[in-house]
């Protein structure tokens, strides 16, 4: 287990730490995340034997790391650092055998028995294919694959990664991860792991370590960690916090302070009538035609609101999972008869949000273009006892046009100026 | 050669082989290249002195021409061959530890600084001095001060700043060489064998007990070097790197720059500045069999040897008094160009 006891780190006396206490046992994964020059590299120097703290203790099972070698620590602990670059063209096999140097003696040599181990560190790092190759050669994702194997060759209790996802594509980030996170679970390793991506940091971290202006802000669960007011404070910047749909993990997204669509490149305004989700795929795409749209009326926390609040839209909104009232529906009917087109989703009906249809027959009443997306047909999602289909009929005979599905829609809309 | 095709047999394996091989050509280069020189020594009067010194009898033939092959020729080789190996170890090891291709014996300052103890010996004709070494030993002497002067300046707050290090080598190597300059516009007669030490020459150094003081500095630095070979392995990825695999960087800075030094030191006292070796062998070396210094050391001071005994047979053949130095960076040079220019891939 390693912890850092109140340790307040820095260069020539200057604090750039202060006062920082964590641990990490074996089989967690714990992450520090924070703003760059936070001090998150810093610490990890600290908590490495590299750089002396100022006061407090860096502690490994109890012992001090500073009163020991740097042989002995290097066997117990393990660091994968940002900087991966190597001097000269060693083969992979022979990086990772650089793993067992603090197994070795002075003039020791790796015999077999280091020639498995890093054998093995290469099985599970899948560097194995290219063991032969010069590491200079390497891509950033397969030489950060490689430093893993290194610091597995040391056959760590602790291992301590320094941003490994700087610089790799997605996939590479998710295959360093994985890794580190599944080593972790079968060698019991306490993991610490410098991230600056808080997503990836809160899908993958049992425990997150908030690190601002040298100071842990906050620490815990992702969940308590990853919030919109704690990142407003580390940060300085507004987000949007939401819980995965999957994992259950807080993720967020950010708030540019620039409009985040394109600004509107078209005359033609369109209302989307939606919901349940139904529109959150054709309101990015409308914008990204150019199209200036509004929406309505929605529940709050509906994903289609959702969506239309990221992309900063105008809507119609109702409470959650309530029907829409006669107010809510008077100002629906009203952006509506402001757009030039309206267009209506295949919107699962009840009686809740049954006047969303009314809105769209009202639209067309007084004489604006209705596109009705058909799918699935109204028959399958009338759960209003046939007044949905009732509805859907008066406002088609009335003169808009149904479409089969999302793409007929678009096509039609596309030719619109 | 890639890395792909070298790996293939155990360390120890190899570094045995490479090693034996490598010494054995530097053997035969030895007692071939001996043969070499402006006076041809008859093969048979070579063996017939060998078997009556085994056996204390006087030489029955030739006995001048067996005491040039002995005593002049012969001592002559075995220097080239331990400087050339005492140059491309020390470069080697500082490219190491320096992470620098361009590192070589001379970036320490030891060679300003054994230089300027050189021609002071010369220009103040205190070259009688310790039994005629004068020169040897004051340039031994401030070769070994400069490189001491340029670890302090190098050094801030218990660490040495492997940048400071060279730029501290750099600029105290010039402001020595401005000293040497300055002495060689009072050296008068002098002058000719100042020049002549520092293009570096092998001619009249060698007598057998200044080659063996010399083998014996060198042979003991090469070993203590050696000592860190994987260490400077680590190194390559880089210091903080090598630290967190447990190696004690600041006693390894401390050793690699002091012995490379001594080193440096022991071979330019005896030779003067030759150059190229210390910069080329290494790169030549670490092409054919690979980065891993626990290999590519012995087999570099080796082929540095070998290199050096060669050009100074060529020396020979152009004028006895040629200095191979001249030679070693006229042959270098270009080689270096063309090792850049086919350089593997950038890395």
């Amino acid at each position: 287990m390693l912890e850092a006891q109140n340790l307040t780190v820095g260069y020539d006396g200057d604090p750039v730490l202060t006062d920082v206490s964590l641990s990490a046992a074996r089989g967690q994964f714990v992450g520090l995340v924070g703003p760059n020059g936070s001090g998150k590299s810093t610490l990890v120097r600290a908590l490495s034997r590299v750089l002396p703290p100022l006061s407090g203790r860096a502690l490994l099972d109890g012992a001090d790391i500073y009163s020991m070698g740097a042989r002995e620590l290097a066997r117990r602990v393990a660091v994968v650092s940002q900087d991966n670059t190597v001097a000269f063209d060693f083969a992979v096999r022979d990086v990772v055998l650089m793993g067992r140097a603090p197994h070795l003696s002075r003039f020791g040599i790796e015999g077999p028995r280091d020639y498995e181990i890093a054998e093995e560190a290469m099985m599970l790092t899948h560097t194995s294919v290219f063991a032969d190759r010069p590491v200079t050669e390497l891509s950033g994702g397969e030489r950060q694959r490689c430093m893993i194997a290194r610091a597995l060759a040391q056959q760590p209790n602790v291992l301590l990664l320094d941003e490994p996802t700087a610089h790799l594509d997605v996939n590479n980030q998710i295959e360093i991860l994985d890794l580190a996170r599944r080593l972790t679970m079968e060698r019991e390793l306490a993991t610490v792991v410098v991230l600056h991506d808080l997503n990836l940091a809160s899908q993958y971290c049992d425990h997150l370590v908030l690190i601002s202006l040298g100071a842990v802000v906050a620490e815990g669960m992702p969940q308590a960690v990853v919030t919109e007011s704690l990142i407003r404070t580390a940060y300085g910047i507004d987000v949007q916090v939401r819980l995965h749909p999957t994992t259950g993990r807080p993720y967020l997204t950010l708030i540019s302070r620039l409009p985040i669509a394109a600004p509107s490149t078209r005359q033609t305004k369109i209302h989307l009538i939606c919901g349940a989700g139904t529109g959150a795929r054709i309101m990015r795409h409308l914008r990204q035609l150019g199209f200036a749209l509004s929406v309505g009326a929605v529940n709050v926390a509906d994903t289609d609101q959702i969506e239309a609040e990221t992309l900063d839209l105008p809507r119609v909104e109702e409470a959650p999972f309530s029907p829409i009232s006669e107010e809510t529906h008077r100002r629906n009917s009203a952006i509506a008869r402001a757009a030039d087109v309206v267009v209506v989703t295949g919107i699962p009906i009840g009686r809740g949000n049954l006047r969303n249809l009314e809105a769209a027959v009202r639209a067309r009443g007084v004489g604006k273009r209705v596109v009705l997306i058909d799918d699935p047909p109204i028959a399958g999602r009338d759960f209003a006892d046939g007044e949905a289909t009732s509805l859907q009929r008066q406002v088609a005979n009335a003169g808009a046009e149904v479409c089969r599905d999302e793409a007929e829609a678009l096509a039609l809309l596309e030719r619109l100026p | 050669m890639t890395a792909d095709t070298r790996k293939r047999r155990p360390l120890l394996t190899r570094i045995a082989l490479l090693t034996g091989g490598f010494a054995a050509f530097l053997a035969v280069s030895v007692i071939a290249s001996a043969y070499i020189g402006a006076v041809k020594v008859p093969l048979a009067v070579i063996v017939d002195a060998a078997r009556s010194y085994l056996s204390g009898q006087p030489v029955v033939h030739e006995p001048h021409l067996a005491n040039i092959f002995w005593n002049v020729r012969l001592p002559r080789v075995a220097l080239g061959a331990t400087v050339g190996c005492a140059l491309t170890v020390a470069g080697g090891s500082l490219q190491g530890l320096l992470m620098n291709p361009l590192a070589d014996p001379y970036l320490v300052g030891v060679s300003a600084g054994a230089a300027l103890g050189a021609s002071a010996a010369m220009v103040l004709h205190f070259g009688h001095i310790a039994g005629g070494a004068g020169k040897a030993v004051l340039a031994f002497g401030a070769g070994v001060g400069t490189m001491l002067v340029v670890l302090w300046l190098a050094r801030s707050r218990g660490r040495i700043q492997r940048d400071a290090f060279i730029l501290a080598g750099v600029v105290v190597g010039s402001f020595l060489w401005a000293l040497v300059t300055l002495l060689m516009t009072v050296a008068g007669q002098d002058l000719h064998t100042v020049v002549l030490w520092l293009m570096g020459n092998l001619y009249g150094q060698a007598e057998w007990s200044v080659v063996g003081l010399a083998a014996l500095l060198v042979g003991l630095g090469s070993v203590a070097l050696y000592a860190y070979a994987r260490d400077l392995n680590l190194l390559a990825l880089g210091e903080e790197q090598a630290q967190q695999l447990g190696v004690e960087t600041e006693p390894l800075k401390m050793g690699v720059i002091i012995f490379s030094a001594l080193v440096t030191a022991a071979a330019v006292s005896v030779s003067g500045i030759i150059g190229f070796i210390g910069l080329v062998i290494p790169h030549i070396a670490r092409r054919l069999v690979g980065p891993d210094h626990r290999v590519l050391l012995p087999v570099a001071g080796l082929l540095g040897g070998s290199f050096l005994v060669w050009a100074d047979a060529l020396a020979r053949v152009i004028n006895e008094m040629f200095p191979v130095g001249v030679l070693t960076a006229v042959l270098g040079a270009p080689f270096f160009f063309y090792l850049l220019k086919t350089r593997p891939r950038p890395s």
